[in-house]
């Protein structure tokens, strides 16, 4: 069931089905090259992340093609539910630069879905500070680089450096108008769909409604 | 509306420019060889394209008194992706012009 869907993507949850894709996303140079990952991430492997990933109630997404061709994948994870916050990433894609614009839109998504749905106060991530691409990305959506971690990533290159970063949500406010000038010229910015609403009340992440204040 | 391949290509390559240079990416990029835009041998990341493209829809409206849209559903599902070098990008816009 689609969550949300735009001019070049769509958002919907991962299913257990998507298994060979991710697989296949994660395993590709440009992605594996920034992931703790050791040795080629098998299939075995991935279900038994996914299974403990929606036990823990981890939201994990498929972004789309229009036609409902799965193009990449994006997770909001690290729920801190007293106080409003999750990380994001493990962001992969068919195609990294091919799929540039498609893998865009699908993060707004991904942003919009905490904020807008899931009421959070923040959401974090970071990024090795190499990963030129990927730190432009978070900033480009407003996300602040918050410091610098020395020597914090033990990869298969070595230790790497990461960027720690956030954004609240008045950040995104004012970075998602960009995309939405890029992507909906119209003025036409999509809304989630009924089973967006329903997967949210089954992660029971609803913080915000019921607990603006978390020192309440 | 027609405008010729040529002047589409020369808007293009201004708009390239000018992203690098908002950017700040320090590439010697040679336009004279139409290089890639996106993809291994690319000139832009994800972003350095979003960047390009707002700058070429402006540049063409500025230019040429015509909007074009190029993030959308079309482009995605074009065989071969617009943004995958100069001629192709400068086709696409060219369809696009005549089909509007």
């Amino acid at each position: 069931m689609i969550f949300i869907a735009g001019k070049m993507a769509g958002l919907r949850e991962m299913r257990e089905d998507d298994k060979n894709e991710v697989v296949a996303w994660r395993n590709l140079t440009e992605n594996a090259r920034w992931l703790i990952q050791w040795e080629p991430l098998t299939t075995a492997r991935h279900l038994e992340w996914f299974r403990d990933s929606t036990a823990r109630q981890d939201a994990n997404f498929i972004i789309q093609s229009p036609v409902g061709v799965p193009i990449g994948a994006g997770s909001l994870y690290g729920f801190d539910r007293q106080g409003g916050s999750a990380e994001w990433g493990r962001l992969s894609t068919a195609a990294p630069k091919r799929l540039a614009l498609p893998t865009i839109e699908g993060c707004y998504f991904i942003l919009r879905f905490a904020f807008e749905l899931l009421n959070l106060k923040r959401v974090h991530g970071s990024c090795a500070v190499e990963n030129t691409s990927a730190h432009r990305l978070n900033e480009f959506f407003g996300f602040v680089t918050e410091g610098r971690r020395r020597r914090h990533l033990l990869t298969p290159r070595g230790y790497l450096d990461t960027f720690e970063l956030g954004l609240f949500p008045d950040e995104f406010e004012t970075a998602r108008s960009k995309v939405e000038e890029l992507f909906y010229k119209d003025g036409r910015v999509p809304a989630f769909s009924p089973a967006a609403l329903s997967f949210t009340q089954s992660l029971r992440l609803s913080l915000g409604a019921k607990n603006e204040n978390p020192e309440e | 509306m027609k405008i010729p391949r040529n002047d589409i290509i020369g808007e293009i390559v201004d708009s390239a420019r000018k992203t690098l240079t908002l950017l700040e990416e320090e590439k010697d990029v040679d336009f004279g060889e139409k290089p890639s835009l996106v993809g291994s041998e690319g000139i832009f990341d994800s972003i350095g394209l979003v960047t390009f493209i707002v700058e070429l829809e402006q540049g063409m409206e500025k230019r040429f008194g015509v909007r074009v849209s190029l993030a959308d559903e079309r482009a995605i599902a074009q065989e071969v992706t617009p943004f995958s070098s100069i001629t192709t990008l400068a086709a696409y816009i060219e369809k696009l012009l005549l089909e509007n």
